[in-house]
């Protein structure tokens, strides 16, 4: 099923994703050349953050479903990565085995909520978070519970190695997110987004598309969810699957945009910015009341819901440059095609 | 191993059939409203918390009975209803299905989060970690040589008086038959010239009025807090497929079958020595994948 096509789109090549990679590149040298502490956590909160967006966005944003249940994905990674590594295993090693656990989870809860369509889809998979929530506060023996554990390898030493290996993690990330958009099985999601019923009658195994993207995104959720592990320090209940992570993602890539691979990390790249500023802000206004991060998530995709329900780049201004190479954008050679105008439509 | 008396099960039972009827009530507004309006709303529990905060406050501050506290919070939750529908307009009319889902899952799910972060902080600066009717102590009834808590029954015959009178307005009046008509098939209710949006109003205001009468009767019974939500979400999406989706006596039955079954695993739990009350709350979920794989198509769909 994953079959390069030729005819859909010309190759992998894109100067656009050049583009970004090289900015990524020299952005992550000038924060290591810089070494300013606060600047450089926050570079490493868009790598990390970044990647995980992308992840939720390969079913998402090509599919149209809204995969709520993306924090279990990331905390199954998360917990086994911190198990591993605790227990003594290689850090990669470690890092694979959490994406392999997780792509299993997947595959183990895809063959129930799968069956759900539109939007009880969202729901079911929301339940999934809850549910292991419930089993990680009721057996603190093997979880640790509220108090959690701390990574035994994560030492200041690591924290050079970590930065740029997740930021090689996030260029991996946005080429797979692209591949996925030009390889037969984009053309397959893009269809079921449309409309799955006609996509089915044409004889396309929609489930098992659906499943394997699934898959494929659970993959890299249980290795940002390590990743984050690795940053954090320790891994607790409300620290991988308290809805504040889990919606994180989705907030950022519903924010920037689904289905462009420029869309999640834009959404992040805003968010961060956002989470670093707002709360002292909002402190100076309400100093007596302290709002966790559900009320910004919560505020955010009430926003992003009424005005931009497909993410800022899919606004009609902004489209244009979404798909633009940003080289031809600097240098004005854009030509802007005028997009038509819609079919005159009966009131429905 | 400890086997709670007779009298303590019957107790345990009511409450399950209690708290089916309000997973029966908070899932017929949700798959009404879905059906309707094509708005998925995932904040339908929240606004079960906003009813039980509602009559607790009116309860310790004016002193009202939570009884004719109803008469406060159905006609406010009516109103909200309908603020929220006109809210929802503008996302719900746009051409493509895609969008339509897409806004309505963000609008929700962020309103939902609000509603808890919210309430989270009202809760940390009032005080008061949970809500709850705390003063209002009643006695007990004697049916059958057996003490009955008398508020567990007044609620449970309230709960089957409301779901009678809400299968006669369905199936037995006009507003009914548009409503069932829409959500059969919006694209033919609309060529009749049935005004989808007016009764997808109408259809909001009585599905969020129901959610927040399930606040009310749910404060009186036990305690709530902020989280709570999201769970009667997801349960009441567990009502909605056992019973079949968009199948109004479906989702009554479920209900109750649900809410039956969660307080017999619970004392099964208790006697086996686990803690019940812990894990009562993951039996609904997890028998929401079990159905999933098992029958999909729900109990009354064949």
């Amino acid at each position: 099923m994953v079959r390069w096509d030729s005819r859909i789109q010309p190759g992998l090549y894109s100067g656009y994703l050049l583009w970004t990679m090289i900015s990524l590149a020299a952005l992550s040298t000038l924060t290591i050349s810089f070494a300013n502490v606060l600047f450089f956590d926050a570079i490493q909160q868009v790598m990390v953050f970044g990647a995980m967006a992308l992840s939720f966005d390969y079913f998402s944003g090509y599919t149209g479903y809204y995969n709520l249940g993306f924090g279990a994905q990331l905390a199954v990674g998360g917990y086994v990565f911190v198990y591993a590594a605790n227990g003594g295993l290689n850090l990669f090693l470690a890092l694979l085995l959490a994406g392999a656990s997780s792509v299993a989870f997947s595959l183990v809860t895809s063959y129930p909520v799968m069956r759900l369509r539109g939007g009880y889809f969202a729901i079911g998979t929301l339940a999934l978070v809850i549910l292991l929530y419930m089993f990680d506060v009721n057996l603190p023996e093997y979880t640790g519970g509220q108090i959690g554990f701390h990574v035994n390898a994560s030492t200041p030493q690591i924290a050079l190695p970590l930065f740029i290996g997740s930021t090689l993690f996030l260029m991996v990330a946005l080429l797979v997110h692209l591949a996925i958009g030009r390889s037969k099985l984009g053309l397959t999601l893009r269809s079921i987004r449309e409309d799955e019923g006609v996509t089915q009658s044409v004889g396309v195994n929609t489930f098992r598309a659906k499943q394997i993207t699934f898959c494929l995104s659970g993959f890299f959720a249980g290795l940002s969810g390590g990743i984050y592990a690795l940053y954090i320090g320790y891994v607790s209940v409300q620290n991988l699957l308290g809805l504040g992570t889990g919606l994180l993602p989705v907030t950022a890539a519903v924010i920037g945009g689904t289905g462009i691979f420029i869309g999640p990390l834009v959404g992040v790249i805003l968010l961060t910015g956002l989470k670093l500023t707002l709360p002292s802000a909002v402190a100076t206004v309400f100093p007596t009341l302290s709002f966790g991060p559900l009320v910004y998530i919560g505020l955010l995709l009430v926003v992003a819901g009424l005005f931009f329900p497909q993410g800022l780049l899919q606004v009609r201004f902004l489209r244009r440059f979404a798909n633009a190479r940003p080289d031809r954008v600097l240098t004005g050679r854009l030509q802007i095609k005028k997009i038509p105008a819609a079919p005159p439509q009966q009131d429905r | 191993m400890v086997l709670p008396t007779a009298e303590a099960v019957i107790n345990i039972l009511i409450g399950g059939l209690l708290h089916g009827g309000i997973l029966s009530l908070l899932a017929v507004g949700l798959t009404f409203i879905y059906g309707v309006s094509r708005v998925l709303n995932i904040a339908h529990g929240d606004f079960l918390f906003l009813g039980g905060v509602t009559t607790t406050l009116l309860f310790s501050f004016y002193s009202v009975n939570p009884f004719l506290s109803v008469l406060v919070v159905i006609p406010m939750f009516a109103l909200i209803g309908t603020g929220f529908s006109y809210l929802m307009k503008k996302p719900t009319s746009a051409r493509s299905p895609e969008v339509v889902t897409a806004a309505s899952i963000l609008v929700t799910l962020g309103l939902s989060n609000l509603i808890e972060g919210l309430g989270t902080t009202l809760s940390s600066v009032s005080g008061h970690p949970y809500y709850t009717v705390q003063l209002f102590v009643t006695g007990t009834v004697q049916i059958f040589g057996f003490a009955l808590n008398e508020v567990l029954l007044l609620s449970f015959i309230a709960i089957i008086g409301i779901a009678v009178g809400l299968s006669l307005l369905v199936y037995r009046t006009f507003l009914g038959s548009l409503m069932r008509a829409s959500m059969a098939d919006r694209e033919v209710a609309i060529m009749l010239g049935i005004d989808t949006f007016r009764i997808s109003t109408v259809t909001f205001a009585i599905g969020i009025a129901l959610s927040a009468l399930a606040g009310t009767v749910e404060v009186m019974t036990t305690n709530i807090d902020a989280n709570v939500g999201l769970l009667f979400t997801i349960q009441a999406l567990t009502v909605i497929v056992l019973g079949g989706l968009a199948s109004f006596y479906g989702a009554l039955l479920a209900g109750f079958l649900i809410g039956v079954s969660v307080a017999v695993s619970e004392i099964v739990l208790e006697i086996i020595g686990v803690q019940g009350g812990a894990w009562a709350d993951a039996v609904p979920l997890v028998m929401l994948l079990i159905i999933l794989i098992v029958r999909p198509r729900g109990l009354l769909r064949r």
